[in-house]
């Protein structure tokens, strides 16, 4: 019988490591030993992978990573196919880059988490951090494709220079959600914070509720029946999360914006749920 | 072969090659779904001087749409991708987009896209958007009675045009009868339709003209008012005949579709007039699929 390839934290590390070796597609059918001797960097060391860890296990094509904490960054990263599975919070840049599979994280995200993903799924069963799913500087996209969920809240700037793809936030997010997003998806069922939708230039953002405040240079359009909301809500219904009770369809007040920078990017606003 | 009384002449319907295409329209209720289905296949009874045939396949209850809401599957045929994607545009763009509530989908699928939303999204003017649902482009068009939704594509498929069968009456009243006892059998088969007005036309034709600019001219051999002038095939006591085409997705579509329809005449049967079950053919030397009668029947 296999056993999934089963990498448990030892302590915490004195510095952030780079876990970006660790995919299921780079380990392939790499051995225990040559496993334990792929070298991380750390700080300005490397460190091996049997000195962080206890591995063990042998289905490499579902790493599961125990006792996790913040420190460990980049896992997933170009990431093109199988399973991680990490129990504890992670780092920052989780699932940068991902092309395919699926990460679950039982704990927190750090920052930029998904960024310039392009498939599959990342799942974060708390918090994430800022700049979810947004572009890093110097990069022209954050997420483009896939799917993320966060069971909890999101920190600052959800989405940022987002190009396509579909963000659920279960909890609240913070300040400027959805700022300078080109395309894709974002939904949140709590609230969001100021400057919700800053320099947005398209793409959706729906929210559960009404923000506290909304800039001065979105439109509103009104309340409407959007048919296409049936297809998206119908395809949520597959899914591990609150998302997937959301109602057939909704009605939403459509405000069009951020006409500061001539966008035409739409925030939905559940009416009557 | 005699079924009922009716004869079954021992021939063949000669049918053709084409390109085809299914897409589904829905509206806010069906009225105005066949409303919009009804003018997509409008002028689109065959291809000699339309350039394409079209017809509704059958209701579609809110179930079996993809958004829920009452719907037509339509299908169009042509004789190549090139015109296929034309026709599609047109009848789309002043068709379906125009029609109130209505909304387009793909209602096949293949390796083949065809154009749906991809082209019509320009009439956005810029405040088009599109969205990717679960691997499904979408194109959402402002309109004046709010959102026109539609995919970006639809399949494109082989399929066969012009299978065909003729019912050689006593009178036209019972060439009629025959006609649309048969079509509202046929009906009822899927991946088929029957592109002439009601589904018959009584104009059947045989290729070229002594007239050099037609492709195509009355079949006077199948004419009651010239049989004394003609190569005439028409038999005594016969006064009327119609026909009707079947255009559909597969060999086997096409030929289930006549077995029904030929078997639908038949049991009216002599003593309602029905004197004949022919079919049209040219010489065997045009078309690539030919359907023999009594193939199909047996």
């Amino acid at each position: 019988m296999m056993h999934l390839l089963t990498l448990k934290l030892k302590s915490i590390p004195r510095f952030r490591v780079d876990l970006s070796p660790i995919t299921p597609d780079q380990l392939g059918k790499k051995n225990l030993q040559e496993i334990c001797s792929i070298r991380l960097e750390s700080g300005n060391q490397k460190i091996c992978v049997g000195d962080l860890f206890n591995v063990s296990g042998s289905e490499s094509n579902h790493i599961v990573i125990k006792d996790s904490c913040d420190k460990l960054d980049r896992i997933g990263q170009n990431m093109g196919t199988g399973a991680i599975t990490v129990h504890g919070s992670v780092g920052s840049y989780t699932g940068f880059g991902m092309r395919d599979g699926r990460i679950t994280i039982h704990g927190n995200s750090g920052d930029y988490t998904a960024s310039g993903m392009k498939k599959g799924a990342l799942e974060i069963r708390g918090n994430a951090g800022h700049f979810l799913a947004s572009a890093i500087p110097g990069d022209k996209y954050g997420l483009m494709g896939g799917i993320v969920i966060i069971n909890g809240d999101a920190g600052d700037r959800v989405g940022d220079r987002m190009r396509r793809g579909t963000v659920l936030i279960e909890g609240n997010a913070g300040a400027y959600c959805a700022s300078r997003m080109l395309a894709g998806t974002i939904a949140v069922m709590g609230k969001t914070a100021d400057f919700t939708g800053f320099a947005m230039k398209r793409g959706t953002l729906i929210l559960r509720n009404a923000p506290d405040s909304m800039l001065a240079t979105f439109s509103d359009c009104g309340n409407h029946d959007l048919l296409y909301l049936k297809f998206l809500f119908k395809s949520w219904r597959k899914l591990h999360s609150k998302f997937s009770e959301f109602p057939a369809q909704v009605r939403v007040q459509r405000l069009m914006g951020d006409r500061a920078c001539d966008g035409k990017g739409e925030i939905l606003i559940c009416q009557d749920t | 072969m005699i079924i009922n009384g009716v004869t079954i002449d021992d021939a063949f319907a000669e049918a053709f090659g084409m390109k085809a295409t299914r897409v589904i329209i829905t509206a806010h209720n069906l009225k105005w779904a066949y409303h919009s289905a009804i003018a997509m296949t409008g002028f689109a009874t065959s291809v000699i001087g339309c350039d394409c045939e079209a017809g509704i396949e059958r209701k579609l209850d809110p179930e079996e749409t993809p958004d829920g809401r009452p719907g037509a599957s339509v299908l169009l045929f042509c004789v190549s991708a090139s015109k296929l994607t034309k026709q599609l545009e047109k009848r789309a763009s002043q068709c379906v987009l125009t029609s109130p509530s209505s909304a387009l989908y793909a209602g096949i699928e293949s390796d083949e896209p065809l154009p749906l939303g991809k082209f019509l999204r320009y009439f956005g003017d810029g405040y088009q958007s599109s969205k990717m649902i679960d691997g499904r482009r979408f194109w959402r068009i402002p309109v004046m009675d709010g959102e026109f939704l539609c995919e970006a594509t639809t399949g494109m498929v082989k399929a066969i045009g012009g299978g065909n069968f003729l019912i050689l009456a006593e009178s036209l009243g019972q060439a009629l009868t025959a006609c649309e006892a048969a079509i509202e059998a046929m009906r009822k088969i899927p991946n088929v339709i029957m592109p002439f007005p009601g589904g018959v036309v009584r104009s059947g034709s045989k290729v070229g003209s002594k007239y050099k600019s037609l492709p195509a001219s009355t079949n006077d051999a199948f004419c009651p008012t010239i049989r004394g002038l003609t190569h005439s095939e028409i038999s005594p006591g016969v006064e009327s005949i119609l026909e009707i085409v079947i255009d559909g997705l597969t060999e086997n579509d096409v030929r289930t579709a006549m077995r029904v329809g030929i078997m639908a005449v038949c049991k009216l049967g002599s003593a309602n007039g029905i004197k004949r079950i022919s079919a049209g053919d040219y010489g065997g030397k045009l078309g690539q699929h030919d359907f023999y009668l009594h193939e199909i029947l047996s």
